[in-house]
C-alpha cells in the first residue's frame, strides 16, 4: 500500500508538471526581439537581456541586466533620447533608463500595472511610454510621471508626434486612434471604430495625414486635425506593422503575406506582391529598396516597383522584427536560433552574426 | 503531419473557436463587460455535458469494482489463493468477466478527459493572447467564420479578476487568493461526495483517501499560480460535477458530514 501511495504522489506531481509545461510562458514574456541602432551600436531587447552590439564586428559591448533577474524579460525596441538615455520597458511593468555606453541603469519607473510591449517615444524632453495596461505614461527625463492617458484597450504601438500642434498620436487595441495634447495629456479627438485592433505605429505625412493599419484588414488614412477618416483601403489579412511613407507611397505588409504599395493621396493600390509568408512588422524602406522579413524566415529585398532583387531564407527561424538600417548595414533580428542578430550589406552578403554568450 | 498539428487541429482549434463563438454571441447580446468569464463558465458546462457519458461510465465502473470487492465470492477467492498471486490474479480477471467489469473502466474515462482539461486550459490561454506571439498564434487559428478582428482584444475582466493574471482579492491591502481557496474547497467537497464510503480492509481505500487529500491542494496550487481563467474553469467544473452527481443520486453526503443519517448516502445497487 505504501508503494501505491508513492505511485499516486508521482502521478500527481507528473500531472502538475504536464499542466505547467502546457502553459509554457503563460502570463510571462512571449514575443520577438526589439531592435534599434545608431551609427555605432545596435541595441537588441530579447528575453532576459538588452544587448549592446558593436556594429563594426558584431561583438557584445554590454548587456542589461548583467545577471538574469527572475522572470524579468525585455522585448520592446529600445529608444534613444536626445540627451543620451536608452529607454526600454520590460514585461514586469518597469521602464528603465540606461546609459547607452555602459548599460548602467540611470533610473527606473515602476508605476505601471502591466507590461511594456511597444517602444517609448522621446520628444520635447518627455518620454511617452505605451503600456499593455491601457495606459500611456508620460515621464520627464528623470523618470518622474507627468501625466497618464487611459484608453479602452492595451497600447502596443509606439506613438508618433507632430510639432505644429504639440500632439501625440497613439493607436490602441480598442480599435481607435487617439490624439492627445502632448503637454497635458488631454484627449483632443479619437477616430470612429476602425474595425480591428491597431498595433502598428502610424505614418504621419507633412500634410497632416495619419496612416494606420488595422486587424480589420484595412489601411486607414486619418485627418490629424480632427480624426476624420479620409479613405480606407482593404487588405487581404490583418495589418500588424505600421506603413512606411516615402515619396507619396505607403509600403506595408499583412499577415496573409501580401506587400502593398498604396498611393498616400488616394488610397489606390499601386502594386501588391506576395513574396513569401506572413509579414508581421513594418518594412524597411531606403531610397531605392524595400526590405521585408517574413514569418517563414525570409529576408527579401525588392525595388520600389516590387521586383525582388535578392532574398535570403533562414531555415527553422521566424523573422518578425522589422529590418533596421545602420549606416551601410541591414540588421535583422531573429528568433528560434542561437544567433540573435545578423548584419548584411545591401547586396545581401552576410557580414556577421551575433550570438549571445551564455553566462555560467 | 506532426503531433502538435494534430493536437491543434483536433483539440485546441475547435475549443478556441467555440470559446470565441460563445463570447461573440454574449457580447452581441449583453456587451463586452464580464462576458469572457461568462463564456468560460458556459464553455465549461458544455464540456461537462459532452463528457457526461464518460463521467457516468467512470462512476459506474468504480461502484461495480467496489461491489465486487465487497462480494463474498471475491473474499473467498482471496482467502483461497492468498499464497498464490498468479492464480489470484487469474481468478480476479475471471470474476471481472463474470460480473461484466472492465478493469480499466474507472481510469480510462479519466485518461480520456485529461487531454480535454489540458486542451481547455490551452484554449483559454490562447484566446486571452496577452503577448504578441500569443496573439499572432491566435490569429493563425481563428476559423474564417469567426470575426476575430472584431473580438480582439477580449475583455478579460470578470468581477474583480483579470482572467489573464493569477487572481487576488485585495482586502485591507492584503491579496487573498479567493478563487484558489474556492478551488481547494470545491475540489475537496467534490472528491468527498463522489467517493463511495470506504469498506473495512478495502483495497484502494487508502489510495482514495490520499487522493482526496492531495488533489485539492494540487488544483489549488494551479489556481494560485496560473491565470484566473483556469481557476474559474476549475470552480465551475467542480460545481457542475457535484450538481450532476446529486441529480443522479450518486452523492455520499455522509462522507462529508458523517453525522447524517444513513439514508443520505446513495444506494449501491
Amino acid at each position: 500500500m505504501k508503494s501505491n501511495k508513492y505511485i499516486l504522489l508521482t502521478t500527481i506531481i507528473l500531472a502538475a508538471f504536464l499542466l505547467s509545461a502546457c502553459g509554457g510562458n503563460v502570463g510571462t514574456a512571449s514575443s520577438w526581439a526589439g531592435l534599434f541602432a545608431d551609427t555605432e551600436n545596435a541595441y537588441v531587447a530579447f528575453n532576459q537581456h538588452v544587448y549592446s552590439i558593436n556594429l563594426a564586428n558584431g561583438t557584445e559591448k554590454w548587456r542589461f541586466p548583467t545577471e538574469i533577474q527572475g522572470q524579468r524579460t525585455y522585448y520592446a525596441a529600445p529608444t534613444l533620447t536626445a540627451d543620451g538615455q536608452l529607454i526600454v520597458g520590460d514585461y514586469s511593468n518597469t521602464l528603465h533608463s540606461l546609459n547607452p555606453d555602459t548599460g548602467a541603469e540611470i533610473w527606473s519607473y515602476t508605476g505601471a500595472t502591466d507590461r511594456y510591449v511597444g517602444s517609448a517615444l522621446s520628444a520635447r524632453d518627455r518620454i511617452y511610454a505605451p503600456n499593455a495596461g491601457n495606459e500611456l505614461y508620460t515621464l520627464d527625463k528623470s523618470g518622474n510621471l507627468q501625466w497618464q492617458f487611459s484608453s479602452e484597450g492595451p497600447l502596443w504601438a509606439k506613438p508618433v508626434t507632430e510639432d505644429s500642434c504639440e500632439c501625440i498620436y497613439i493607436p490602441s487595441m480598442d480599435h481607435h486612434l487617439y490624439a492627445i495634447d502632448a503637454q497635458t495629456g488631454v484627449q483632443k479627438w479619437m477616430t470612429d471604430e476602425l474595425g480591428g485592433s491597431l498595433v502598428g505605429t502610424p505614418a504621419l505625412s507633412p500634410e497632416g495625414v495619419l496612416y494606420v493599419g488595422t486587424f480589420g484588414s484595412q489601411l486607414v488614412a486619418v485627418d490629424s486635425n480632427n480624426g476624420s477618416i479620409l479613405w480606407t483601403t482593404p487588405t487581404t489579412d490583418w495589418v500588424w506593422g505600421g506603413p512606411i511613407l516615402q515619396g507619396g507611397i505607403l509600403y506595408f505588409g499583412d499577415l496573409g503575406g501580401s506587400l502593398y504599395a498604396v498611393d498616400a493621396r488616394t488610397g489606390n493600390i499601386r502594386w501588391q506582391k506576395t513574396p513569401d509568408g506572413p509579414i508581421t512588422e513594418s518594412p524597411l524602406v531606403t531610397k531605392d529598396t524595400i526590405y521585408i522579413t517574413t514569418e517563414t524566415g525570409g529576408l527579401i529585398a525588392l525595388d520600389l516597383n516590387g521586383t525582388v532583387r535578392w532574398s535570403k531564407s533562414f531555415e527553422g527561424i521566424k523573422l518578425h522584427t522589422s529590418p533596421v538600417e545602420a549606416g551601410d548595414k541591414i540588421l535583422v533580428a531573429a528568433t528560434g536560433k542561437p544567433e540573435l542578430l545578423y548584419a548584411f550589406d545591401t547586396s545581401g552578403n552576410q557580414l556577421w552574426a551575433f550570438t549571445p554568450e551564455t553566462k555560467k | 503531419m506532426d503531433i502538435s498539428t494534430i493536437w491543434n487541429g483536433l483539440i485546441i482549434n475547435p475549443m478556441v473557436n467555440t470559446l470565441l463563438g460563445i463570447y461573440a454571441v454574449l457580447i452581441r447580446m449583453f456587451g463586452p463587460e464580464n462576458m469572457f468569464g461568462i463564456a468560460i463558465i458556459i464553455f465549461t458546462i458544455l464540456i461537462r455535458l459532452v463528457t457526461y457519458p464518460l463521467t457516468m461510465s467512470q462512476m459506474k465502473s468504480a461502484r461495480a469494482m467496489q461491489d465486487m470487492q465487497k462480494s463474498k465470492k471475491w473474499q473467498d477467492i482471496q482467502k483461497k489463493y492468498k499464497d498464490n498471486r498468479e492464480k489470484l490474479s487469474q481468478e480476479q480477471m475471471a470474476l471481472y468477466k463474470e460480473m461484466g467489469i472492465s478493469p480499466f473502466g474507472s481510469c480510462l474515462p479519466t485518461l480520456i478527459q485529461f487531454p480535454l482539461i489540458i486542451g481547455l486550459y490551452q484554449a483559454i490561454i490562447r484566446a486571452l493572447a496577452v503577448t504578441p506571439s500569443q496573439l499572432l498564434d491566435l490569429a493563425n487559428h481563428i476559423y474564417p467564420f469567426i470575426n476575430g478582428a472584431a473580438l480582439i482584444p477580449l475583455n478579460n475582466l470578470f468581477l474583480w479578476m483579470n482572467l489573464s493574471q493569477p487572481e487576488r482579492l485585495y482586502i485591507f491591502g492584503f491579496g487573498v487568493p479567493f478563487l484558489a481557496i474556492l478551488v481547494v474547497i470545491s475540489t475537496y467537497i467534490q472528491s468527498k461526495l463522489m467517493t463511495p464510503p470506504p469498506q473495512p480492509g478495502e483495497q484502494g481505500a487508502q489510495m482514495a483517501q490520499a487522493m482526496n487529500l492531495y488533489m485539492p491542494f494540487l488544483m489549488g496550487w494551479l489556481a494560485y499560480s496560473f491565470p484566473s481563467g483556469l481557476a474559474l474553469y476549475f470552480v465551475t467544473s467542480n460545481v457542475v460535477g457535484i450538481m450532476q452527481s446529486a441529480a443522479m443520486g450518486k452523492v455520499n453526503w455522509r462522507n462529508l458530514i458523517p453525522a447524517l443519517p444513513k439514508g443520505a448516502s446513495p444506494k449501491t445497487k
